[in-house]
């Protein structure tokens, strides 16, 4: 039974691996640069998750910043710092984790059930014989379109939530909103910048791989479409977390 | 022609074919009966390539489609087209659009030497559902607003779009009316006998067998328990042949039966 199921884990990372290799080869191939299902992914991907990033990642922008300012004041017996905590906080995890983790569960889950359903329905099967490369079709188009929307993601993450921590340092700690930017200078750099890309790119080429592997492995009916979509957002969350480690601990090393 | 030699394949400890050996010559109709899970799909799937067996060599029109790279296995894949158990119609696209895919791939212009023109296509695609009993009102329509019996009929439409010399048909009149199945099965006789169209069709229709095949092949116990024309298996002494023809034949009239 245990070694079953070790089998299927090892079985499961080799194809994810695999499949990173096939779709990274294409990105060299120009027959492979399907512009119009890009363009659609970019739609549903990013534009079709900017609402509830936009929320979940406003809340926690209003959330670190009271929680970080409460502890300064109470420790530290100062509030000055806010500025440069959060801004950090937020450009180097919170704008990039809470959207990643967000494209895990709205994206990969989609992507994962859709690509089940045509495995199951022998959609994939008749697209072959067709003469048409599913990973052409189904996984690069969303590979790219996640990279794109999850750098962008990033980007529109951290305003959001730096926008909330100013609301909050300006309302609550009675900063003046010249005097936050000008203090956040000081602590925030292009190489921050850099970082939230890295990371925001690395998540986007990620969790469409995983989820196209758990879709083609996909088998039987709609509970194996089910299975297939709860082990990708489990096996995505954990690639997250993990690589968010790797790459904090790296550029924490270089920078 | 499509040669079978020695053909095994199993899913982890469950051996479906074992060495199994056939062929279906050109403009033959084959039939392939049996229980449920007696591997009838997958020896579809073998021909052309989706799935690869574990020991034995099968051939397409003298090409061992085996040793064959997804690549490689193009040429033979636009001589074949496919009609799956599921009406497989992509869900994205409308029904234009699913019928006319076939038609403009690479695949298909490599092999027709060049592309067609838009109004070649729509010509292709309306004459394809004229044969499948479909008028040009469903065209705009999306999978999911069409019944399943239509969509198989679209299905069937796609698959013989890009003009295959190979028919492979996973149960291609299930879930279908009377009056189409009967136009389904006519279409494949007419197909194979007019422009010596192969067919392969997976079925448990013993009627429909009776009514079209050149041969039949029924399989049992991971290997092949009969194969032979039609009156070769009405004569056979299987048991399991045997309650295939009783089941058939009650329902079918006397004059029928009689046949």
């Amino acid at each position: 039974m245990i070694s079953h199921w070790l089998d299927e884990q090892i079985q499961t990372q080799k194809e994810i691996f695999s499949l990173f290799g096939s779709v990274g080869l294409r990105v060299f191939r120009k027959e492979a640069w399907r512009f119009h299902e890009i363009i659609e992914g970019i739609v549903k991907i990013g534009i079709g998750s900017i609402p509830m990033i936009a929320i979940s990642t406003s809340f926690a922008g209003l959330v670190i910043t009271n929680e970080i300012a409460w502890h300064m004041d109470h420790v530290l017996h100062t509030v000055e710092m806010i500025p440069g905590f959060t801004a950090q906080a937020i450009l180097r995890e919170l704008g990039i984790a809470i959207p990643a983790l967000i494209f895990v569960g709205k994206v990969g889950a989609s992507v994962t059930a859709e690509v089940g359903t045509m495995k199951v329905t022998e959609q994939i099967d008749a697209l072959k014989l067709l003469g048409i490369d599913p990973i052409d079709y189904l996984v690069f188009p969303n590979f790219i379109a996640s990279i794109i929307s999850s750098a962008c993601m990033v980007l529109i993450a951290s305003a959001v939530t730096l926008t909330c921590a100013i609301f909050v340092a300006v309302n609550r700690y009675h900063f003046g909103i010249g005097e936050y930017l000008n203090a956040l200078k000081n602590f925030v750099g292009m190489k921050d910048f850099f970082c939230a890309l890295t990371k925001g790119v690395v998540f986007g080429a990620v969790i469409p791989v995983i989820s196209c592997a758990y879709g083609f492995r996909c088998k039987g009916g709609a509970e194996g479409v089910g299975t297939a979509t709860t082990n990708s957002v489990v096996t995505s969350t954990i690639a997250v977390i993990t690589l968010d480690f790797i790459l904090t601990y790296a550029f924490t090393s270089i920078f | 022609m499509i040669r079978f030699e020695n053909v095994t394949k199993s899913f982890g400890p469950k051996t479906i074919l074992k060495n199994v050996s056939f062929e279906v010559s050109t403009g033959e109709i084959l039939f392939i009966l049996g229980k449920s899970g007696m591997g009838k799909s997958v020896t579809l799937k073998h021909i052309v390539g989706v799935m690869k067996p574990d020991s034995g060599k099968i051939y397409v029109d003298g090409k061992d489609v085996t040793s064959m790279s997804d690549l490689q296995l193009e040429s033979v894949r636009s001589t074949c087209g496919m009609v799956f158990q599921h009406p497989a119609l992509l869900d994205s696209l409308n029904v234009y659009q699913n019928v006319s895919f076939g038609l403009r791939t690479p695949q298909f212009n490599h092999a027709m030497k060049r592309t067609l023109n838009e109004e070649e296509i729509k010509t292709r695609v309306l004459e394809k559902l004229s044969l499948v009993n479909l008028g040009p009102e469903i065209l705009e329509r999306m999978p999911p607003e069409i019944s399943y019996g239509m969509q198989k009929r679209v299905s069937l439409a796609r698959t013989l779009a890009p003009g295959p010399s190979y028919l492979l048909f996973d149960e291609p009149t299930t879930g279908l009316d009377p009056i189409t199945t009967n136009a389904v099965n006519d279409l494949i006789f007419e197909l194979s006998r007019k422009l010596k169209v192969t067919s392969v069709v997976v079925s448990h229709d013993m009627a429909c067998a009776l009514k079209i095949a050149d041969r039949i092949l029924v399989l049992d116990q991971a290997g092949i328990l009969a194969i032979g024309t039609v009156s070769e298996i009405k004569r056979s002494s299987e048991a399991l042949i045997q309650d295939f023809l009783s089941e058939t034949l009650a329902l079918l009239p006397p004059e029928e039966r009689a046949k």
